[in-house]
């Protein structure tokens, strides 16, 4: 890679720095390029943007923190940015570990077979993200599947309410969506482990629980930590899901962010100082989390 | 003539619809395009493209389909999916790239009174075809402004309850009467911040309700909250919420549309309208308009007063189960479309209802009198409660 | 002697595969073993069987005497040592070694003592707070070999632990672990491709082939008397002549070469007329000029000269047909030219076989 960058660089030679040559360059590859106009850009904007006020119409260029204050002041936001992590959170620790089971069978259970039920997997990511919502909608309903199915073997008698229009099923059906994804990093990342490893300390004498904390989990834990993101960030911040299977419990965050969108009454500078807020709050959640995945997985 | 329409119609309204067809226009009824007279606005040079930005349906795909392809005119349609976007997308770099907007009188009403760019006062002239229409839509307040017209009226209905007539016989008198518990699981609601606060302020007894104080407004949100735990969830759209009702996992729906008893039908599933004989609901009405730097203004005239034939406004009307804006349409409709909407309000020259009900509260507090972005946060609260 | 590990009627099938046909073998207290095969000959699956990763289909283990047979690895007084290492690498050295002795629950001071002990046993002192993934091949073997030694196992099962490294760091390390087993008077069973390392290494080698034991014996039994064919094959290097049995006097026999007769020794019964292979090691043969002088042997002309630095190589052809190889010193070998007629003499206790045995 050294070589490309020097290569590339031959009539600019004079000017590379001594120590960070190659760090300045990666600055121009596309991906970072990519990530600077489609995500850094924006955000910016928006946080400017989260800083002024909205006046019918118009947008008014100001430098206040009133939409910020009006946050920390209303109880709504902190019910709901409450909400929203818990669910995010609930979410996150179901399907890692479900993602975790799965990539353990996947990589050394099936072994080559694996690979094609994985594909498997994969494949219902295929299958649209709204489908897929409607489809709970179907096993869970009052009259859905899963009821239908209890009734009919006697199990109960009326269906159960709980179990759509609830937090339950926005649990269920977020745990379904993104199990798929949090599959991926953990599956490649048990590349690392090989057979001999997980022998190696089967035969000093570790089993089962002490295994996965002590070798399992520590040498697959970039993929955790990716999978961890995947779940947390996206079960936060997905607000389709909730508004559809959800009920009456199913508002979080991101449906008032998307309401401060609209056109009639819309308050985008609002919008976006909420949607920094969460940010915030999501991301010094999910790093309180890491850490404590670290602690647990040493002495 | 009437004959050939009145068949094409009727087999078109026993035809399958799908939902999937209602969310993204009515694509798919390949057998009903009108072969109307040619618009008199033919004499000018019509040809290339047209920009449509408005409600899925009102692009008229199959009504107009044979008048485009005869005018050579390629229709590009964007839809919104709330009343205001337009507007956004207006402010967001549009200008100068919109051509045909659908916005609903509210709307409407408010942008000419805040005197926001937006519309384009029309030429009548051009649009001749709009003779026909009833008293109600002919000179609307709501459409004019320092004398220019800026829309042609296209559809109209109302807001009702729908509700599921194997469960219940009708709807209660007034909205707070949901209270009640024996409708505990039964209710759902529309995910809409002004419609349902307008209901319910109306129940509670407010005179005008889109001018409402913080107080009137917190108690119209206590009001709600009472319904609060009898309603299963809140519709993202028309269809969602047509959707929870057909699977049965709701029996009645709250802030409706006549057009998803239609979506039900076709699931097999019977639903009827009726709204709270105490408290009655709010009319909506959707009008053509043409953006301000309208790219392509002669084909929007054209194709405009070729939708408002009496031919293509019944069309349309059956085609989204509202109420037609033309009077010589009313007639070419099937009987069934006939009764589910009271025509007689729109005979009225002043507009009657539809004059004097506004469901949008104001942009900005005015006084005492909150404003929409009041309503908003209340709405949200609701929904957080 | 107490045996150490117990090996009775292993078989072992994957399938419609047979791994392991048929072993019996019974390992010394103290004793440095070497299974010594090709890939394939099952050498590896029975370490494995009687480490506890594989149950034999048939058999039993035993392991001072105890029947382990169906338990699981972690019972077993017996820890493994893999090719790779297979060091944890998210831990450090200190981590990896401690490993087994944190999980038996060992006080602190008693955990940290031990460590250090291995390491010195290791000689890689002061290098505990390596990480694992910073360390050497050679240095991964160490702390493998010593993380396996810190539990403190009867039995050291050890799989190719030597294979990958280079043959300078190899030839090294076969020494050391000589050395740590001796140091310690531990049991190793050492599994090896390499019969040079099992020669230097092993008190007694065992060699496989396709799932039998072919022979059990010291270094120096199997060298210079091997069981068959393809254990003097295996071992060292030999010359593998044909011919066909002449005459049978006892246990000596006279074979003809090429029209030439030679005497042999055979241990098993074999008839006049019989094929039969004759093995003679390179070292055994002498190669001599025509003349009054020469010895009793087999004539022969020099078809090769070949220089292997301590040693030269002749390769003598009998009858223009068979090559013999024979080794000698430098001043052996001087004046020998390719072509020359030469006598070829080697010791009567050549062994021979009939040509199909094993």
């Amino acid at each position: 890679m050294t070589d490309l960058l020097t290569a590339a660089s031959r009539g600019s030679r004079a000017i590379r720095p001594s120590g960070g040559g190659s760090g300045a360059f990666r600055l121009l590859t596309p991906a970072a390029l990519y990530y600077a106009v489609f995500f850094a850009i924006p955000m910016l904007c928006l946080f400017v943007l989260s800083f002024w006020r909205a006046q019918g119409f118009d947008l008014i260029v100001d430098f206040s923190l009133d939409n910020y204050w009006k946050i920390a002041q209303s109880p709504v936001y902190h019910v709901l940015l409450l909400r929203t992590v818990v669910i995010g959170f609930i979410t996150a620790l179901i399907v890692v570990p479900l993602a975790f089971a799965l990539s353990y069978v996947l990589h050394f259970v099936l072994a080559r077979r694996g690979q094609i039920v994985l594909q498997l997997v994969l494949l219902s990511l295929f299958s649209g993200y709204l489908v897929r919502i409607y489809a709970w909608r179907t096993i869970l309903g009052k009259q859905g599947l899963l009821n239908s199915t209890l009734m009919w073997l006697g199990v109960i008698d009326s269906p159960l309410e709980f179990l759509i229009y609830s937090n339950f099923a926005t649990v269920i059906t977020l745990t379904g969506l993104l199990l798929p994804l949090a599959v991926l990093p953990i599956y490649s990342s048990m590349a690392n482990i090989s057979r001999d490893h997980l022998e190696v300390a089967r035969d000093l004498g570790s089993r089962r629980a002490h295994l996965v904390r002590t070798i399992l989990v520590p040498m697959a834990l970039p993929g955790i930590r990716t999978a961890s993101a995947f779940a947390f960030l996206l079960a936060a911040g997905d607000f389709v899901t909730p508004s559809l299977v959800g009920g009456t419990q199913g508002i979080m965050i991101g449906n008032v962010i998307a309401d401060q969108f609209r056109g009639i009454g819309s308050n985008w500078p609002l919008g976006g100082a909420i949607a920094f807020v969460t940010m915030a709050l999501v991301l010094v959640v999910y790093f309180a989390a890491m850490r404590l995945i670290r602690w647990v997985t040493t002495w | 003539m009437n004959e050939s329409v009145r068949s094409l119609l009727d087999s078109k309204f026993h035809q399958k619809f799908s939902r999937r067809r209602f969310l993204q226009g009515a694509a798919g009824l390949a057998t009903l395009t009108v072969i109307g007279a040619p618009s008199r606005g033919e004499a000018a040079a019509l040809g290339g493209q047209l920009n449509y930005f408005g409600w899925d349906g009102e692009n008229g795909a199959n009504v107009a389909k044979d008048f485009l392809a005869k005018n050579n005119i390629q229709m590009q349609s964007s839809f919104q999916v709330s009343g205001d976007e337009a507007l956004t997308r207006f402010n967001t770099g549009g200008r100068g790239t919109l051509d045909i907007l659908t916005p609903n009188k509210d709307f409407q009403r408010t942008i000419l009174q805040a005197g926001t760019e937006l519309f384009q006062p029309l030429d009548m002239a051009r649009i001749p075809n709009a003779a026909d229409l009833f008293p109600a839509f002919k000179q609307a307040p709501w459409l004019i402004k320092d004398g220019k017209t800026y829309g042609v009226p296209l559809i109209w209905g109302d807001e009702p309850c729908v509700y599921n007539p194997k469960k219940w016989d009708g709807v209660p008198a007034k909205y707070t009467d949901f209270a009640d518990p024996k409708y505990k699981g039964e209710i759902v609601f529309m995910d809409d911040p002004f419609g349902n606060t307008w209901l319910f302020a109306k129940s509670i007894g407010v005179a005008d309700p889109s001018r409402l104080t913080a107080a009137q407004l917190q108690q119209t949100m206590e009001a709600m909250l009472k319904v609060k735990p009898n309603i299963v969830t809140i519709g993202a759209s028309f269809a969602d919420m047509a959707d929870v009702m057909v699977r049965g996992d709701a029996s009645i729906g709250v802030c409706g549309w006549a057009y998803q008893t239609l979506i039900a039908k076709e699931k097999g599933v019977e639903l009827k309208v009726a709204s709270p004989a105490d408290d009655g609901t709010y009319y909506w009405q959707d009008a053509y308009a043409i953006a301000l730097d309208a790219p392509h203004a002669d084909n929007a005239y054209a194709f405009i007063d070729f939708m408002s034939s009496a031919q293509s406004n019944a069309a349309i009307a059956t085609e989204l189960g509202s109420g037609c804006t033309n009077a010589k349409a009313f007639d070419l409709l099937d009987p069934v479309m006939q009764g589910l909407y009271p025509y007689d309000v729109v005979r009225k020259a002043d507009g009657g209802i539809l004059n004097t009900q506004i469901v949008f509260p104001p942009q900005q507090t005015e006084g005492d009198i909150v404003g929409t972005q009041a309503w908003i946060e209340a709405w949200q609260a609701f929904k957080a409660a | 002697m107490k045996s150490a590990v117990e090996i009775l009627g292993i078989e072992k099938r994957f399938g419609p595969t047979v791994a392991i046909e048929h072993v019996d073998l019974a390992i010394d207290e103290g004793e440095f073993l070497s299974l010594l095969g090709a890939s394939g000959c099952g050498k590896s699956t029975l370490l494995r069987i009687i480490a506890g990763f594989e149950s034999p289909t048939r058999g039993r283990i035993k392991i001072q005497g105890e029947d382990v047979t169906g338990w699981p690895p972690h019972r077993r007084p017996s820890n493994i040592v893999f090719q790779r290492g297979a060091l944890f690498p998210h831990m450090n050295v200190f981590d990896n070694i401690a490993y087994s002795l944190r999980l038996r629950k060992w006080p602190r001071k008693r955990i940290a003592e031990k460590v250090e002990e291995m390491l010195a046993l290791v000689r890689l002192e002061d290098l505990g707070h390596r990480g694992a993934n910073e360390l050497s091949g050679g240095q991964i073997q160490r702390v493998a070999l010593a993380r396996a030694l810190a539990a403190e196992p009867r039995v050291l099962l050890l799989d190719e632990p030597l294979s990958a490294l280079d043959l300078k760091l190899r030839e090294q390390m076969q020494l050391e672990l000589r050395t740590i087993q001796r140091q310690l008077g531990a049991t190793f069973v050492f599994v090896t491709h390499d019969q040079t390392e099992a020669l230097v290494m092993s008190d007694r080698i065992a060699i496989m082939n396709q799932g039998h034991l072919v022979q059990l014996g010291t270094p120096r039994e199997i060298y210079t008397r091997p069981a068959s064919v393809f254990a003097s094959a295996f071992i060292g290097q030999t010359n593998l002549i044909r011919c066909t049995v002449a005459a049978v006097e006892g246990s000596t026999v006279t074979v003809e070469i090429g029209g030439q007769r030679m005497p042999a020794a055979s241990p098993a019964s074999l008839s006049p007329g019989e094929p039969a292979t004759l093995s003679v090691r390179p070292e055994a043969v002498r190669v001599h000029r025509i003349g009054p002088e020469a010895p009793f042997g087999i004539d022969a002309k020099v078809a090769e000269i070949i220089y292997l630095g301590s040693s030269i190589r002749i390769g003598a052809a009998i009858n223009g047909d068979a090559i013999v190889w024979a080794d000698l010193r430098d001043e052996e070998a001087e004046g020998l030219t390719p072509g020359m007629d030469v006598r070829l003499a080697w010791p009567p206790t050549a062994i021979v076989w009939k040509e199909t045995s094993k």
